[in-house]
């Protein structure tokens, strides 16, 4: 077993060196695979960023991975064994998209799809914290492959009832490239901190 | 099934008209017949057989008498032959192959007009059978009767009378043979189905590649050379001629069908084609098919002679293959190259078996291939013709800042601070395995694999000596004292510098000379104040001829690149003393801290993975175990 240590300070010199496939590998050597794993999903090689994904225990970007952007229903299923019960969150809540977009490719009903992203936009409307990032994106995701622009837009209404920065800027964006047709939101109402003091 | 080939009977040319006959002299219907023996073209040419002679100039005699009561017609005669009338050659055939499957196919005969663009094909079944099948090839049925072909009317009894009397066949129709149907249907794609079979015909210089790749997945590989002869006739349009010379080679999967990917490219090879064999005289190219089924062309194949057909599409042509080594196959085995190491040998001295205490010979050392996919260029060995080459690879090159080059007898060893990390297209480019400066040829590894403390007793590289293995038995040892940036190797002549001395020091210096010049020596004769200073001795160590300038005179003010060896207070002059010391993570982070973080990478990399005991590289390691 080589060093670690060194091999992730050999990690970071490559990717200053702009030489991801070598960072991505000494990432691996060290046994790091969650950079590793973005380092892969940066180049664009989406199945040995699942394979690094997995080895890192984070089955559900691994499914993602497999199912959105590999295409490999079989295989991505194959890791559902080794999902865990989670007891709720944005990480359930990835972990159910990533499934639901295995239904989705599957042609499954869509049913099941549709109540994750109900749940989904309830995250959103109300997270806790700082929202998962991952978890609007997949959302997004999802509702595009079914081809369902009302659930996107619900998405993202629920993103930017949630405050969520950035949201209307993605949703605008979205409404832009897939309708063509510019998105006019109506005035976010002044929060009682914002409000003048008299 | 027989299809029978009469010769005589093949007729190219449109047949010539047919002189009427005389009606005075008719011939008799079963003349008609057994003269052509089966000829539709002939048979056609024959008058009705209608024959009621009477003599001309009317009547003779008395009127034969009426009968009392009129008999009711004869039912008509059953036709001679039933078949159909074809659009194109490929429909003819598959009614052919139905045909030849009833087991009637010895009484097949076909026909063709030009001008109709028409075939026919008959044979002697049953009315209702020859109607289906010709029905089922998309053929109009006709029925040969009285020598006659006539349109059927598809049912009911056969066409008589009236009808029968008006034969329905172009001028121009000649017979013609099944060869020839075949010929002008060609080939159709079909399914590609795994076979566990298949055979290529290739030329003797992809022979050698075929068969070791074949061998490498397990395959039955067998061999033998054949000579390929054009099948048809020439035409207008000659195909690609495969004639000559050609190995045909059979690959059999023991197990479990070819694989897919290695057949695939076998048929990509524009050179190469893939065959399967559907008879023991007959090989059809692997994806298509003719319209007549593969057994009946096996039969035509096996009656037409000793040789046996290939069949393939018009960018190989169809010829007939010839053994040329007495038919007989030799194995594929025989094609893997081996190199000289394998010799025979007698038993081991000093090997027993016996429990006797003594120990089992230790095998020779040596570099063995190896897969290095990935693995950086450390080092490149030169020899004295790549050293003059080097000179015009790297001029203007970043990496003729860094590189440096360790000269030696014969042969020289290129190296940078923290690796080359780039390959030049001349030498041979080298890895480190350590410890130390121990480096191997890209592709190579040692056989057996040591441990890095053995590597560094067996060859002992430190921070003075650079040892390359070139071979298991030999290697190379360099002087890394010797070293010097590269960009001397096209140094020419140094410019000549004048050291502008004020006047009063060089008073000062002549009245110092003056008073010391019993001590010093007598100074040389051009070293006189504002002449040209004496020719310093050359500043660099001597070179191979050809690769370098001679030295020009170079005043003795002017730096000295021999003791200077790298440019001073350089960092890399630092990280290469802490490399050659050992010391990589020093080198590591001096590379960093100044910039060059490709390299630092590098000897991070190395520096973790040449930890005692630990793995080289853990994919694509060279060194698994070292």
């Amino acid at each position: 077993m080589a060093d670690s240590n060194l091999l992730n300070r050999a990690a970071r010199c490559y990717l200053r060196a702009g030489e991801r496939a070598e960072a991505a590998r000494c990432f691996t050597a060290a046994g790091a695979h969650h950079p590793a794993a973005e380092q892969y999903v940066q180049l664009g090689l989406h199945r040995e960023a699942a394979d690094a994904y997995a080895a890192a225990g984070t089955y559900d970007f691994a499914i993602w991975q497999l199912a959105h952007h590999v295409g490999d229903v079989a295989a991505a299923r194959a890791l559902e064994r080794f999902g865990r019960s989670r007891a709720g969150g944005a990480e359930r809540l990835r972990w159910r998209l990533a499934l639901a977009r295995c239904d989705v490719v599957d042609h499954r009903p869509e049913s099941g799809p549709l109540g994750v992203l109900a749940d989904a936009c309830a995250y959103l409307d109300r997270p806790v914290g700082y929202a998962d990032g991952h978890v609007e994106s997949w959302a997004v995701a999802v509702a595009e492959s079914m081809g369902r622009e009302d659930q996107v837009a619900s998405i993202y209404a629920a993103c930017v009832r949630g405050r969520i920065p950035g949201a209307a800027d993605r949703w605008a964006a979205w409404s832009w490239k897939v309708l063509q047709c510019e998105l006019i939101l109506p005035a976010a109402e002044p929060s009682s901190a914002d409000s003048p003091t008299r | 099934m027989a299809f029978r080939r009469d010769p005589k009977k093949t007729d190219r040319q449109p047949a010539p008209p047919t002189p009427p006959t005389p009606p005075a002299k008719p011939t008799p219907p079963a003349a008609a017949k057994r003269a052509p023996a089966g000829s539709i073209a002939e048979v056609r040419a024959d008058p009705p057989s209608n024959p009621s002679p009477r003599p001309p100039g009317g009547r003779t005699g008395s009127p034969p008498p009426e009968p009392a009561h009129p008999a009711p017609p004869p039912p008509p005669a059953p036709p001679d032959r039933v078949g159909g009338r074809f659009g194109t050659a490929a429909a003819a055939l598959v009614f052919a192959g139905q045909v030849g499957d009833l087991g009637r196919a010895g009484s097949l005969r076909f026909a063709h007009a030009p001008s109709a663009s028409a075939w026919w094909a008959v044979a002697e079944l049953s009315l209702d059978i020859g109607r289906e099948i010709t029905a089922a090839a998309h053929g109009r049925p006709y029925v040969e009767t009285g020598g006659h072909l006539v349109p059927d009317r598809t049912w009911g009894p056969p066409p008589a009378g009236r009808s029968a009397a008006k034969p329905d066949t172009p001028p121009d129709l000649r017979d013609v043979e099944l060869l020839d149907l075949v010929r002008t249907a060609g080939l159709q794609p079909m399914t590609r189905r795994p076979r566990k079979e298949l055979t290529a015909l290739l030329s003797g210089e992809r022979l050698a590649a075929v068969a070791r790749r074949a061998l490498d997945l397990e395959l039955d590989v067998s061999y033998r050379i054949v000579s390929l002869s054009p099948l048809f006739g020439p035409r207008d349009e000659e195909p690609y001629d495969l004639g000559g010379p050609r190995y045909e080679v059979v690959l059999r999967g023991p197990l479990a069908a070819l694989p897919p990917a290695f057949v695939g490219a076998l048929e990509r090879d524009p050179f190469t084609l893939v065959c399967r064999r559907a008879g023991e005289h007959l090989l059809i190219q692997h994806h298509v098919a003719s319209a007549l089924p593969d057994r009946h062309l096996a039969t035509l194949a096996e009656r037409a002679g000793p040789g046996g057909w290939v069949l393939a599409e018009p960018a190989f042509g169809c010829h007939v293959l010839t053994a040329q080594d007495g038919g007989r196959y030799h194995d594929g085995v025989g094609l893997v190259r081996l190199s000289d190491v394998y010799e025979l040998v007698g038993p081991a001295e000093g090997w027993t078996l016996t429990g006797d205490g003594a120990v089992p010979q230790a095998p020779e050392l040596g570099l063995i291939r190896a897969t290095t996919h990935g693995v950086a260029v450390d080092a490149m060995l030169l020899d004295d013709a790549d050293l003059s080459c080097v000179s015009d690879l790297l001029q203007g090159q970043p990496l003729a800042e860094v590189a440096l080059i360790a000269p030696g007898r014969d042969h020289h060893l290129v190296l940078a601070p923290g690796g080359l990390l780039e390959r030049l297209a001349v030498g041979e480019p080298l890895y480190r395995i350590g410890p130390g400066p121990l480096y191997l040829p890209l592709g190579r590894r040692l056989q057996p694999t040591l441990p890095p403390g053995a590597r560094h007793r067996l060859f002992a590289a430190d921070e003075r000596n650079a040892i390359v293995l070139v071979r298991g038995d030999h290697g190379m040892a360099f002087d890394l004292t010797t070293c010097r940036p590269i960009w001397t190797l096209w140094v020419g002549e140094r410019p000549r510098i004048d050291v502008q001395v004020p006047a009063d020091v060089v008073r000062a210096l002549d009245a110092a000379d003056s008073a010391d010049g019993a001590d010093i020596g007598e100074p040389p004769p051009n070293a006189t104040p504002g002449s040209p200073a004496r020719p310093a001795p050359p500043l660099l160590p001597p070179l191979p001829p050809g690769t370098r300038a001679a030295g020009s005179p170079v005043r003795h003010r002017s730096p000295d690149l021999s003791s200077a060896r790298l440019p001073p207070h350089d960092w890399r002059e630092d990280a290469w003393l802490a490399e050659r010391h050992g010391d990589l993570v020093r080198a590591a982070e001096v590379h960093e801290h100044n910039g060059d973080y490709r390299r630092a990478a590098h000897l991070y990399e190395l520096a973790a993975r040449q930890e005692p005991g630990r793995p080289h590289r853990p994919a694509s390691s060279p060194q698994g175990s070292s």
